[in-house]
């Protein structure tokens, strides 16, 4: 910035109680160009967290498990899992990753790829994981189509975390 | 180095509490209660502008702009965050620069994807378009009549 003489006034009380009833409204206000520039923007893979938290989700339908058993058995906090199962835009902590990772036997680093947590470098896991949101809807009871779906993202986890 | 005051949306009675803008060669601190609250990195060269009516002419980049994580809503994890408005404040303070450099307000940014609704539907930024050469996130300007707008109004709920 500048050392000029400023010339503008204060924002109002009425403009900013306004703007921060907006902002309230939007989930960032994260500017991306100096993140570029220090390569710190990570390509996710296509679907991101939403298919991250539709997979835990089904993952705990298949094994009959509430949300709070899930959250317990992982050892994790009940408020995220839920944000994770319900709310498309949510992150993981890497923790929580890890340690679901560990109670449904999945693979860490793949698990972390999907969760946005890591870098997309494998296409046969993207391919996978478009499959699977595409073929997924969230219901009360796994469909027939639904567990096939479910099954076969699963298979392609495991397989490959054998084959590295 | 200057400094000026500025208020802040206090979270639960909505009081307004008054902070300090540190405007330093770069970046700026919004600092309240000796924390800092938000930090906004500003250029002025040698940016210009993409919108039709101003194409060419010297614009205020927007390189960085985040607000301070204990003053992050997140619904989902029952997190309210301390004030609000933060992000609002550091922004006008870009508008502010970009009048006093003579730019009439004119600002270009590339906001990360979970921002867009911010600077299209908040502010009333028009989005340009995605850029390849920033990994496709979408570059967004205000004109000069919309800064003066922002200014002025706010953006549109």
């Amino acid at each position: 910035m500048t050392g000029k003489t400023k010339n503008d006034s204060r924002a109002s009380d009425a403009w900013l109680r306004h703007m921060a009833d907006l902002e309230d409204h939007c989930k960032s206000l994260a500017v991306g160009g100096l993140a570029h520039e220090l390569g710190l923007i990570r390509p996710g893979p296509p679907e991101g967290p939403r298919v991250f938290g539709r997979l835990i989700e089904f993952a705990r339908r298949a094994r009959g498990l509430s949300l709070e058993r899930l959250a317990e058995k992982a050892d994790i906090d009940l408020a995220e899992l839920v944000a994770l199962e319900c709310d498309e835009d949510i992150a993981p902590t890497p923790r929580t990753v890890y340690q679901l990772a560990m109670l449904l036997q999945l693979d860490t680093t793949k698990l972390m790829v999907l969760a946005g947590l890591a870098d997309a470098a494998d296409p046969d896991l993207n391919q996978a994981a478009l499959k699977f949101a595409a073929r997924s809807e969230p219901t009360a009871k796994l469909s027939t189509a639904e567990r096939v779906a479910f099954d076969e993202f699963v298979k392609v986890l495991i397989e490959r975390s054998d084959r590295a | 180095m200057s400094k000026s005051r500025v208020n802040l949306v206090r979270r639960g009675d909505g009081v307004l509490v008054e902070a300090t803008l540190v405007d330093g060669v770069e970046p700026s601190d919004l600092i309240s209660e000796e924390d800092w609250q938000g930090l906004i990195l500003l250029k002025t060269a040698p940016y210009v502008a993409h919108i039709e009516q101003d194409r060419g002419r010297p614009l205020v980049y927007v390189d960085y702009l985040e607000v301070a994580p204990w003053n992050w809503r997140i619904p989902a994890l029952g997190e309210e965050g301390q004030y609000k408005g933060i992000g609002s404040i550091l922004f006008r303070e870009a508008v502010n620069l970009s009048f006093q450099e003579g730019f009439h307000g004119r600002i270009g940014l590339h906001a990360l994807p979970q921002a867009e609704t911010f600077y299209e539907n908040a502010c009333g930024m028009t989005a340009i378009g995605r850029d390849s050469k920033k990994q496709n996130l979408i570059y967004f300007e205000f004109s000069r009549e919309q800064a003066q707008k922002f200014l002025q109004k706010g953006g549109d709920s």
